[in-house]
């Protein structure tokens, strides 16, 4: 009895970890929440769609959970044909510098930044 | 009895904040993790992981095919599979190819470098042939000095004789007196006689050695131009493409600032920070190919700074050898 109480009590503990998880969604997106599940999805034409979570805890990442810290940042593409470069925090003032440097034959003109250059 | 401890683990995981994202292509990643992580496996990093301790991951990928579950929807098939896979391309149909672009202007470079050094021989020819006329010239005038002596001299020792009878005539006492003409006088005279028109021949000889000098500088202009139209060629060439292209997806990552290239297409001027980055596909290839662009224009700025401070005589090669070492470094 005092093992089964241990592993609840560690249940509800890893609640209250978990509890600091933060996460952005950057893009057109479709947010759920089931059962505590957030579910996200793309908006029907989303060309990409960047996430970031930060957490403490028990943390969900892409690739599995962690206990402990994690920072993770990625981008999911639905439609390459809108996002033919994908610019990733490229720096401030840069973005248009940069779609001036790839140019519009190299995806110039179509063109996703996600993080500190904006969504688009 | 394991397996009813772990139900509530489970449990807890489960409505601890799990999030799922309708998966597309993942194109990027970048994680830290501390503590204790357990990995499943992606289709982009397969096999299951188990970390303790710190793992700190970036990651771009270029993905060729994607297969994501079907959702019936208006206008979607879906009865061939659940998961149908569907390519990813982007292709980079260029309207100019950068590389045959140079190839051109270089060829046309060393046409113009090849006028230039038949100009400097035309040029050493022709002022050979001026000095040579100049020379003969000179010797010119000089027999024409000895025969007017001469001639000076005759015509003096003529005036000093008495006059002769009248019934004499003057003739024989000239031609004793031309019968006494020195070797060298003769010879001057017979000079004369051959190089009648040596002043003629070196006004012609000197205009076309002017002329020579004119076409070479004329051709040493037409390196420079030919060196700058070059060097805008590599300029203006920043960011554009360079040569078809095929691939999937351009991704193109940064994390701070100490890496540039110089951009000038499309009225944009300036150093853009490429800082510690990382990029794939076509994007790659074009910031590559700018930053190689950026430092031959650098190079050929340098190139042309050099014909400058040159001597004008040697300003078409030094360019010349110049640009040829910037196109190696280029290639």
């Amino acid at each position: 009895m005092p093992y089964r109480f241990g592993l609840l009590v560690g249940a509800i503990l890893l609640q209250f970890c978990s509890g600091c998880t933060i996460v952005r969604i950057e893009g057109d997106a479709r947010l759920q929440l089931r059962g505590g599940v957030l579910k996200v999805a793309p908006a029907d034409g989303a060309g990409a769609i960047g996430y970031s979570v930060s957490g403490l805890g028990l943390v969900p990442g892409s690739g599995g959970p962690t206990l402990g810290y994690l920072r993770e940042r990625g981008v999911f593409v639905y439609d390459p044909q809108a996002c033919r470069v994908v610019l990733i925090e490229p720096h401030a003032g840069n973005v248009e510098a940069l779609r001036a440097v790839l140019a519009k034959n190299a995806g110039g003109d179509r063109l996703c930044v996600m993080g500190k250059g904006g969504s688009q | 009895m394991i397996s009813r401890r772990i139900w509530p683990v489970v449990g807890a995981l489960v409505l601890s904040g799990c999030s799922t994202i309708d998966h597309g292509a993942m194109v990027y990643v970048s994680t830290v993790k501390v503590g204790v992580g357990l990995s499943s496996g992606t289709a982009e990093t397969p096999g299951a992981k188990f970390l303790i301790g710190v793992d700190a991951t970036d990651a771009a990928y270029v993905p060729v095919t994607k297969a994501r579950h079907c959702e019936v929807k208006p206008g979607v098939e879906c009865k061939r599979s659940d998961y149908p896979i569907t390519e990813i391309t982007g292709t980079n149909e260029t309207a100019s190819d950068l590389s045959q672009l140079l190839r051109d202007e270089s060829r046309k470079l060393m046409e113009k470098q090849a006028a230039v050094e038949s100009a400097r021989a035309n040029l050493v020819s022709e002022q050979s042939r001026e000095r040579r006329n100049a020379e003969t010239l000179k010797d010119f005038e000089r027999a024409r000095a000895i025969i007017e002596t001469f001639d000076a001299t005759v015509a003096g020792q003529q005036a000093d004789e008495p006059p002769p009878p009248l019934e004499q005539s003057p003739q024989p006492v000239e031609e004793a007196l031309r019968s006494a003409e020195p070797e060298r006088v003769a010879a001057a005279r017979n000079f004369v006689k051959a190089n009648g028109n040596a002043a003629f021949e070196y006004d012609s000889a000197k205009k076309r050695a002017k002329d020579a000098a004119d076409d070479l500088a004329k051709a040493i202009d037409a390196v420079e131009d030919q060196a700058e139209s070059i060097r805008q060629v590599s300029g203006n060439a920043d960011g554009k493409p360079n040569g078809n292209r095929h691939d999937a997806l351009s991704v193109y990552g940064t994390f701070s600032n100490n890496n540039s290239v110089k951009t000038g297409a499309d009225g944009v001027h300036g150093d853009v920070g490429l800082g510690k980055s990382f990029s794939t596909g076509v994007a790659a290839q074009i910031l590559a190919d700018a930053k190689k662009t950026s430092a031959s224009a650098d190079c050929l700025d340098h190139a042309a700074q050099l014909g400058k401070l040159a001597p004008p005589a040697s300003a078409a090669s030094i360019i010349s050898n110049a640009i040829k070492v910037c196109l190696m470094a280029a290639k």
